[in-house]
């Protein structure tokens, strides 16, 4: 038995990643100890309470917290704010947790508003487990990625405009940037394609009729085109800099809105 | 609240910096280090001087003193032994002198360490010169009580000061800020190439700051070749002519700009050409000549970025206007903790009486002991061994409560500083 997320419940930790977002952003802007350790503060006071929840889920179920669109979205957003300690030194983006906390705070709410909304899997098969899996993995991946894109354009634009200040100061370098989003686009790339493959195994036992037709098969399909141009140009350099980057960002929207929109809207097996 | 000891030693500093004299004299004051054993002897020589502690860089010779009783004319005395080891006339150096003593010379010691004295206001590198000399004065066995914790408690607040308000953030020159501009585009500038045009003053200062900052390749292009050859080989770099601009510019990441041609002599076009060659690789221009060197257009062209002097000028101003936020942060900083060094400083003495007591009461046993050990008829040969063997363990026994008596002194005198609220407190 599924249990839908309660708006309710996850509401209280997604006020506290919207405070840690505004804060990290003001810190962006304006600089100033005091805003950098509430922003870290918040953020970690928020991933608890999110993790509670979501950990409570999946023990009363006693399965991943992924059986619906609120459900998956609040889970990319935990592991996108839980990763961020470790990330922020691993990849030496000091200002990454201005674009990741909001990026997950956004995905919090968009699960916030479509809680309850479209089906629910409740499949526990090996395929289907792998295929939510490896999906979260790189659903993750394109966030980095997305929010890499996001600094890339911020800190190209000061560049470009000759205008000096804090932001300037703050953000990393465009070449440390770049990097960064090229290798999070490629390892999400991978764990998407092989979390496609996982899902069209589990479809396969699952479903006997035209799974391929499936609106939410048709809209990840369109993503992983989408993406494997962008793979494809990244590695033949074709497209570098501020227009790869732009479209990494625009990529990662339209992934949502394939996955979002068949799923919430458009309804089928899937 | 005035807890001193009538014999307490006074800090005090006596010294010649940037704003008093001329870099002329300043280096041939320099200590250098092979002489500051030397110069170290001569300040304890110095009458009622018991520590000391010579600071020497290019902004600041420095001689710290605790000293009881103070010396009567502490300023002559430092005159006089500056001028000895560096054959300068007492007279020349004297005028530049400046003194501090007590709280005075605490703050001073705050605002030397944390750089809001230096030149360059901010700079960390004071810092690790301060800490460099203190480390040799120990190593001369040069300090005791009262600069030992002066100086610790003011490497604490300095590194405190530095992680909490952004005072060494920022540039405070033109090819400074030009070279952290280029850090801005590029991650790693051990595999990059720069192209400097022209061999001038402001150049080679830009060349030299890419060049400490690891660069992978410099080349030089200049009208005189005898000249672009000489800042080449000063940079660790190649020449070239200019006829090989056009190559040059294709193989370039960072083009420094500072010729003084009357025209343009990187056109918009030329960029252009180089950067379809370049399969949109950024290209970072910083036209530091007037009149410019890069027509302005040349910005405009996709992956490439332009810096004339007016844009790093800019970077400059907003820098200055932010540290000087940033100094005020770390002037209130100062003023906070003053009172717990001064108070650190001064624990340690103001509990000297009942050390010293305590210290003479164990000296006069142990003396005592020996004379009985000796009377009992033991050979002289052994005395130098008693007094060995007998004095350790004088010091072993005292060691724990000494300690306990110092920590209790301390925590007295905290314990105040920590309720203050933030202003100087007499000592």
């Amino acid at each position: 038995m599924t249990v839908a997320v309660s708006p309710w419940i996850v509401a209280a930790p997604l006020a506290l990643l919207t405070a840690a977002s505004a804060l990290a952003i003001l810190h962006l802007f304006r600089g100033g100890e005091r805003s950098g350790r509430a922003a870290r503060l918040l953020t970690l006071a928020g991933t608890g309470a999110l993790a509670a929840v979501l950990g409570t889920m999946a023990l009363r179920e006693r399965r991943l917290p992924v059986a619906d669109v609120s459900q998956v979205l609040l889970s990319v957003a935990l592991m996108a704010c839980a990763a961020l300690p470790a990330l922020e030194p691993l990849l030496r983006l000091p200002s990454l947790g201005a674009f990741l906390v909001p990026t997950a705070t956004a995905l919090g709410w968009t699960a916030f508003l479509s809680a309850g909304q479209g089906r629910t899997w409740q499949s526990r098969e090996l395929w289907m487990s792998l295929h939510g899996i490896l999906g979260l993995a790189g659903f993750c991946a394109f966030a980095v990625a997305f929010a890499t894109a996001a600094m890339y354009l911020l800190q190209e634009r000061q560049l470009r405009r000759r205008r000096p200040g804090h932001v300037l100061e703050a953000l990393p370098s465009l070449e440390a940037l770049d990097r960064t989003c090229a290798r999070a686009t490629v390892l999400g790339f991978l764990f998407f394609t092989a979390s496609l493959a996982a899902g069209a195994a589990a479809a396969a036992q699952a479903w006997s009729g035209a799974w391929m037709h499936e609106p939410v098969v048709v809209g990840s399909l369109a993503s992983w085109v989408a993406y494997a141009f962008l793979v494809a140009s990244r590695g033949t350099g074709r497209l570098q800099g501020r227009t790869i980057t732009a479209l990494g960002a625009a990529g990662f929207v339209l992934y949502l809105a394939g996955f979002l929109v068949p799923a919430l809207l458009l309804g089928g097996a899937h | 609240m005035n807890r001193s000891s009538p014999d307490r030693p006074e800090i005090l500093v006596v010294g010649l910096n940037h704003r008093t004299a001329e870099v002329s004299l300043r280096e041939r004051l320099a200590v250098r280090a092979d002489r500051a054993a030397a110069v170290l002897e001569s300040v304890r020589a110095i009458g009622g001087v018991r520590e000391a502690v010579v600071l020497s860089t290019c902004n600041r010779v420095e001689v710290w003193m605790a000293a009881s009783p103070v010396p009567a004319d502490p300023e002559g005395d430092v005159a006089d032994l500056l001028a000895g080891h560096a054959g300068v006339g007492a007279d020349e150096i004297r005028p530049a002198l400046v003194r501090h003593a007590g709280q005075d010379a605490l703050r001073h010691l705050l605002r030397v360490v944390t750089g809001l004295d230096a030149l360059a206001v901010g700079e960390t590198q004071v810092l690790s010169q301060a800490r460099e000399a203190y480390l040799w004065a120990v190593g001369c066995d040069a300090t005791g009580p009262v600069l030992n914790r002066a100086f610790q408690g003011a490497f604490r607040v300095a590194k405190r000061a530095h992680t909490q308000t952004p005072v060494d953030r920022g540039q405070n020159s033109v090819s400074a800020a030009a070279v952290d501009l280029v850090s801005k585009v590029f991650e790693r500038l051990e595999d990059k190439t720069a192209l400097v045009l022209g061999a001038g003053e402001t150049g080679e200062r830009t060349a030299r700051q890419l060049a400490s900052r690891g660069l992978g390749r410099i080349v030089v292009i200049n009208r005189d070749a005898e000249r672009a050859s000489r800042l080449a080989q000063a940079v660790g770099g190649s020449a070239d002519g200019w006829e090989a601009l056009d190559e040059r510019l294709v193989e370039a990441d960072i083009v420094v700009s500072a010729t003084d041609a009357p025209l343009p002599v990187l056109r918009a076009a030329r960029v252009a050409r180089a950067m379809e060659r370049r399969r949109a690789r950024p290209l970072f221009l910083v036209d530091i000549a007037v009149p410019r060197d890069i027509e302005e257009a040349s910005g405009r062209i996709g992956h490439v970025y332009l810096y004339n002097i007016d844009d790093l000028q800019a970077v400059v101003d907003e820098a200055t206007a932010r540290r000087t936020q940033a100094v005020d942060a770390c002037l209130a900083l100062l003023d906070l903790e003053m009172p717990r060094l001064a108070a650190s400083v001064w624990s340690a003495w103001d509990a000297a009486p009942a050390l010293l007591s305590l210290q003479g009461d164990a000296e006069r046993i142990r003396r005592e002991e020996v004379e009985r050990f000796l009377a009992e008829g033991n050979g002289t040969p052994l005395r130098e061994e008693v007094e060995r063997l007998t004095s350790r363990l004088v010091r072993r026994l005292l060691h724990e409560p000494l300690r306990a008596l110092r920590r209790e002194a301390q925590e007295r005198q905290e314990a105040p500083a920590a309720r203050d609220d933030g202003r100087p407190r007499a000592v």
